[in-house]
């Protein structure tokens, strides 16, 4: 049976009184709703509605505008133009209710900060509101990508100590389900497929990369968003690159064994100087829309581990680097310019503040932002970053939630609960839930599993014991048992 | 504009239907309906197919504005539900309370009546993806739903926490 079956059959046999209920729920709504024709006011906002801003800079893409930057800043690592602006981490997580924001009660940045031993930045409600209110046509605010945690790596050329770095290439993957991260590709998107996934193919002709390609893809199976992007790489290149992709365990990316020699057949031959990865960040972005959902103004917020002595390569970037003390401490502030030196958004500017938080913890706070006729441009970085806050782990959070739900589970199931329904409503239940991220894909794996139909006692009385399963969900399994053991 | 205003008029009525009941709100679906016949406006030379792309527009919009008004939700009143019977009205808070993309499954499935692959094609996912979904918004409105469903039979006793064989079950031959 396969797991097409197995979903059908069971909603088929299982749900017919809910399916009625459902039915006659969403009739009794349909019935009480009264959507009254508002075709004039359609109109009207055709007229005056701006062009769209496509591929890079739609919202989904535009919140993570600056994830690759700062962590390019912060990772000290010299590549003008493959800065965020050119190689964009396109996601759309979920600030979740009931989440370390609630603990946010704008408390001014005279109180004293809680010790940075966790990794969610906050910007206190009344600084997100200068934010928002200092700039013109803001409707909204919005707080998104909680607790993401990214790894990313860089491929460049040998010259990478100097701005002519035409040839690199920037992957960053974001772990966390796609529940969280958002599906890829949407309303015309360029879409393709790599590994198996759909993807996203974003052409530097808009304006942010001449003559360079940007894919992205959610991988399901690796509980990763992918993004690989390059200034100079061809689209057929680029996609080559991006199916040979090697991600680690912990969603560390490399190119693969061959991707040099590969990489040398390339347009633009390079040689590849693998810097690695980073070390993890949490990041926060708050995201301020303008008008028709169009991204104006996006703050990010990451913290890394790591010493300001990492980051300080990146003052040679740029000839506008300045040295600020914030939050008693010395830091950097950076004014990245003209971001979209092509684009629609021509006078967009990135601000990047970066400072060194305690000993081995390197916060960076950046700001994206369109110049609109009469906007603010003197919005204080580093009054925010005074105001931040650094909430519990988002990670913490999730693994106290499992260690809860997963002591609740059923032991004294009986002969034949292993594969049954109601073993897959236990896990599926878990599975269901925020995660920690560690673990994610791997009980992903294993619910999948369960629900494949592969676990079938008529047909093979063994087929319910762990060691007649395939290796990669006896792997998983093992994993999150593992991981449960540890911290709970 | 003369097509875009026909589809309008064919459409509006049963896209803010969908809407309120992917948002929970009429007039958040009305928004919603009303930003995707914008930005489809925009693209509308090089759409195939208006109808399926305006469905999946709603579909993408809503999901949208439901990640915005999560935050929103927590420093506005929430909006007056419709008048509903109790049981209905408890259904959908339940549904409501699904994660957008699952609450979206159900939605497609029950409302539109749609099939596990259009769904796959409105939500731009695999078919695998809606199943899953599928499966675990099932489930868990079964759990939420419980009172105005059947008992399942078989209820087990809580205990410690193990994941696969539980202490009945059996254990590997060595």
């Amino acid at each position: 049976m396969n797991p097409s079956d197995t979903m059908t059959k069971e909603f088929e046999d299982d749900s017919d009184e809910l399916e009625t209920l459902l039915r006659s729920t969403f009739s009794a709504v349909a019935d009480t709703t009264d959507p009254k024709p508002e075709w004039g006011r359609v109109v009207a906002d055709i007229g005056v509605t701006k062009p769209a801003r496509t591929g890079w800079f739609t919202p989904r893409m535009g919140v993570l505008a600056g994830f690759a930057a700062a962590a390019l800043v912060v990772g000290g690592i010299a590549i003008a133009n493959l800065d965020s602006t050119n190689v964009e981490q396109g996601t759309d997580g979920l600030a979740e209710e009931g989440s370390d924001a609630d603990d946010t009660d704008g408390t001014s940045p005279d109180t004293p900060n809680p010790p940075v031993d966790s990794r969610v930045p906050l910007i206190t409600e009344p600084m997100a509101l200068q934010l928002a209110e200092s700039t013109p046509g803001v409707s909204r605010l919005d707080e998104a990508d909680l607790g993401l945690v990214t790894r990313t790596a860089v491929f460049a050329q040998s010259d990478v100590a100097g701005d002519d770095s035409q040839g690199g290439i920037l992957v960053s993957t974001i772990a966390g389900s796609e529940e969280m991260l958002g599906s890829y590709g949407s309303e015309g998107d360029d879409l393709i497929e790599i590994r198996g996934f759909t993807a996203s193919v974003f052409e530097g002709a808009e304006g942010l990369l001449p003559g360079g390609f940007g894919i992205q893809f959610y991988d399901s199976d690796a509980g990763l968003a992918v993004s690989v992007g390059s200034p100079s790489a061809a689209r057929d290149e680029l996609i080559d690159i991006a199916e040979n992709l090697v991600l680690g365990a912990d969603g560390s990316p490399t190119l693969g064994p061959d991707a040099a020699a590969r990489y040398d057949q390339m347009t633009n031959p390079a040689i590849l100087a693998g810097l690695g990865s980073f070390g993890t960040a949490e990041t926060t972005t708050y995201a301020v829309d303008g008008v028709g959902g169009t991204l104006e103004t996006s703050l990010l917020v990451q913290v890394f581990e790591g010493s300001l002595d990492d980051a300080r390569p990146a003052e040679t970037l740029r000839g506008q680097v300045q040295d600020q003390t914030v939050r008693g401490v010395a830091g950097i502030s950076s004014e990245w310019g003209q971001m979209l030196r092509n684009g629609i958004l021509t006078d967009d500017t990135r601000e990047t503040l970066i400072w060194e938080e305690s000993p081995g913890v390197v916060i960076a706070l950046s700001i994206t932002r369109a110049a609109e006729p009469g906007s603010n441009p003197a919005l204080d970085l580093v009054e925010l970053a005074e105001g931040l806050r650094i909430g519990p782990s988002i990670s913490e959070e999730r693994t106290a939630a499992l260690c809860q739900a997963a002591t609740d589970l059923p032991t004294d199931t009986g002969e034949g609960y292993v594969g049954s329904q109601a073993h897959i409503a236990d896990i599926g239940a878990l599975a269901a839930r925020p995660l920690p991220i560690e673990i994610e894909a791997d009980l992903n794996r294993y619910f999948e599993f369960l629900t494949s139909g592969a676990i079938d006692t008529d047909q093979d009385p063994d087929s319910d014991l762990v060691e007649n399963w395939p290796e990669p969900v006896q792997e998983a399994l093992a994993n999150v048992e593992a991981f449960i053991e540890t911290n709970c | 504009m003369r097509a875009l205003s026909d589809l309008y008029s064919a459409q509006h009525g049963n896209m803010v239907r969908l809407a309120t009941m992917l948002t929970g709100s009429e007039a958040a679906g009305s928004d919603a309906v009303h930003e995707a016949f914008i930005k489809m406006h925009r693209k509308w030379d090089r759409i195939d197919n208006h109808g399926a792309y305006l469905r999946r527009a709603v579909v993408n919009e809503c999901n949208s504005m439901h990640r915005r008004r999560k935050v929103e939700k927590k420093h506005q009143p929430q909006p007056k539900p419709p008048s509903l019977p109790a049981e209905i009205d408890e259904t959908w808070n339940a549904v409501q309370a699904l994660p957008s993309r699952q609450r979206t499954v159900v939605v497609l499935r029950f409302h539109e009546d749609l099939t596990v692959n259009q769904i796959a094609e409105v939500m731009n996912v695999a078919d695998g993806t809606v199943k899953s979904q599928l499966h675990k918004a099932l489930a868990s409105l079964r759990k939420n739903l419980s009172d105005q469903l059947d008992p399942t039979p078989g209820s087990r006793n809580p205990g410690a926490t193990n994941l696969t064989t539980g202490n009945g079950a059996k254990e590997a031959q060595s």
